[in-house]
């Protein structure tokens, strides 16, 4: 298969991030995450289980099942184990925080990866956004914690947070803690380097320059002394994504905002209703 | 177990101006927007909204201007973006926004359920989300540790749809159930709208599905597609369409037609059904297993 798009790349790498046996925490409103989750499940990582919001349930599948904007939690519901309420969701990642891994996808990203999805802006020309929902109390409970900026400029990666929501590292050494932040967005893989806290470049991806991201990133990023570049997905990964796990493109949706958004869902919802009209069990 | 089986306008009548009101389902899944509707024809004022995630049930009821504040760890519609009228209005200060966690909302409900003052718990140190809550902190006496006061949250009323239950209120909820079961424990009075009201005995088939028994329930309306445009599994999904069409509302400066047109302007949930037509809500059911 011969090219690939940034949101194809960045689901790929997001689904490198999971380990086999991790449970695969899922919040709102990110199809991208549902897709790499479902793409490491049907590579290296099959015993890996999610845990979805939308039912709050823990889902078992075999065969990566396509996903849906219409039937999101109907998709759910047909491949649960156990249906639960939030409290049980939350019992489970205090009980499990070690081995959960969940894409958050932050509105803004600082130098210390404290993310924000609440506030942007201040005084009057403030922008209310939905809220951080349970960000702000897990980020800090994970040892490692996985964001995914589909759009990487300079309003998303600041200097500092207007509100922080989810805690980034600050003080790790001296706190002892032991946290690993990792960044995944359109230009590459980032983290939070634990002894500076600081944002450093883990890869950058294919036919992306160094000098795009610091043109887009609001602050000095470091730079390691070798600068690796991003694997790029398989044929396998491209070909599971495209036919297998979201044939009617849901991921592209991310990548988008406003009015080309609703467009482009406006778009999808004809799709899979012509879909679903000729064959109600896809 | 005494019957509770009333309509949608007496229901509507438990709750008054004022009042602290939590609302069930979870963002554009599952909210009792039939009884949303009925509150907005009743004219209620400077309601206290909680929600868990908000989304079409908290933004309609602030562009009605039914809403003096409102406490969330989310209010929006998911991947069709912001919440257009609580934005409009938090913004401009007309409504006043707490933001919460799902953490920040579950223990206040779990300290009320479990009769304590408070919940202690070092969560949301050295976020802005505590700081615009005003907790207060104090040293734990057993570790000295710095924790937070998650205190209580008692909310007057609850309102939550679900999809079925009988006259008594023994409510069996389908699919995210989200916090639906704690806020209407913690909640002092609980309104149920359901899908369909089933005998009894239907209950008794299988006992284990009835997650909310009738211990907690105050009342119980029949309420056929009463989420819509938000989703009721198994029965019918959200209707994006719809919700696609009420944001542009909001954006063109239309909300007052569309308030006019669905809510104020009809005399039930049922003719606002038949305005949203036919051919649309056959779109969204899906056929019963």
């Amino acid at each position: 298969m011969t090219g690939y798009t940034p949101d194809e790349l960045m689901i790929v790498c997001m689904a490198r991030e999971v380990q086999n046996g991790d449970l695969m925490a899922q919040g709102l409103t990110t199809p991208m995450a549902i897709v790499a989750y479902h793409l490491a499940k049907a590579t290296h990582a099959p015993q890996a289980t999610i845990m979805q919001l939308a039912g709050n349930i823990l889902i078992h599948t075999t065969e990566p099942p396509k996903i849906s904007i219409l039937y999101n939690e109907f998709r759910a519901m047909e491949n649960v184990v156990h249906v639960s309420a939030q409290t049980e969701v939350y019992e489970t990642l205090f009980k499990r925080a070690r081995s959960i891994i969940e894409f958050f996808r932050p509105a803004q990203v600082d130098k210390f990866g404290n993310t924000n999805n609440s506030l942007i802006g201040v005084g009057k020309s403030r922008l209310r956004l939905p809220g951080g929902f349970g960000i702000p109390d897990v980020s800090p409970l994970y040892p490692r914690s996985v964001y995914y900026c589909p759009r990487h400029e300079r309003r998303v990666f600041v200097d500092r947070v207007d509100y922080i929501g989810g805690l980034g590292i600050i003080a790790a050494t001296a706190s002892g803690e032991r946290r690993e932040i990792h960044i995944i967005s359109e230009f590459g893989v980032f983290r939070i380097e634990p002894e500076k806290g600081r944002m450093s470049i883990s890869s950058i991806h294919p036919k992306v320059t160094l000098e795009t991201i610091k043109e887009n990133t609001g602050f000095e990023i470091l730079i390691p002394a070798e600068i690796t570049e991003t694997k790029p997905p398989t044929d396998l990964e491209l070909r599971l994504i495209r036919e297998k796990i979201d044939p009617l493109n849901i991921r592209r949706l991310e990548m988008l905002a406003g009015e080309e958004r609703t467009k482009a869902l406006l778009e999808l919802l004809d799709n899979e209703m012509a879909l679903y009209k000729t064959d109600p069990s896809s | 177990m005494r019957p509770k089986l009333v309509s949608l306008k007496d229901a509507s009548e438990m709750i008054r101006d004022g009042q602290y009101v939590a609302i069930g389902g979870l963002t554009i899944h599952r909210k009792p927007m039939s009884m949303i509707h009925e509150l907005i024809r009743m004219r209620r004022k400077e309601l206290r909204l909680l929600a868990f995630g908000g989304g079409p049930d908290v933004d309609l009821l602030i562009a009605a201007g039914a809403v003096e504040s409102v406490e969330a760890a989310y209010v929006g519609f998911e991947i069709l973006g912001l919440a257009p009228n609580f934005r409009k209005a938090v913004e401009s200060g007309k409504t006043r926004f707490t933001e919460h966690t799902e953490y920040s909302i579950m223990a206040g409900l779990l300290a009320t359920t479990f009769e304590a003052e408070f919940i202690p718990s070092k969560l949301l140190i050295g976020t802005d989300v505590l700081k615009g809550l005003g907790y207060k902190t104090f040293k734990s006496p057993l570790t000295g540790e710095l924790l937070v006061v998650y205190p209580r949250i008692e909310p007057d009323v609850a309102i939550l749809h679900a999809q079925r239950c009988d006259e008594y209120g023994n409510v069996q909820i389908e699919g995210v159930t989200a916090i639906d079961l704690l806020l209407a424990k913690a909640s002092g009075r609980v309104i149920v709208t359901a899908e369909k009201i089933v005998s009894v005995e239907d209950m008794m088939e299988v006992p284990t599905r009835t997650n909310l028994p009738s211990t907690f329930v105050d009342a119980v309306v029949e309420s056929p597609l009463g989420a819509h445009p938000t989703s009721c599994y198994p029965h019918y999904t959200y209707d994006l369409w719809h919700m696609v069409s009420y944001i542009e509302s909001s954006r063109n400066g239309k909300m007052e037609d569309y308030l006019k047109k669905y809510v104020r302007g009809v005399n039930s949930f049922e003719s606002y059904l038949a305005l949203v037509g036919e051919n649309a809500v056959k779109r969204v059911r899906v056929r019963e297993r």
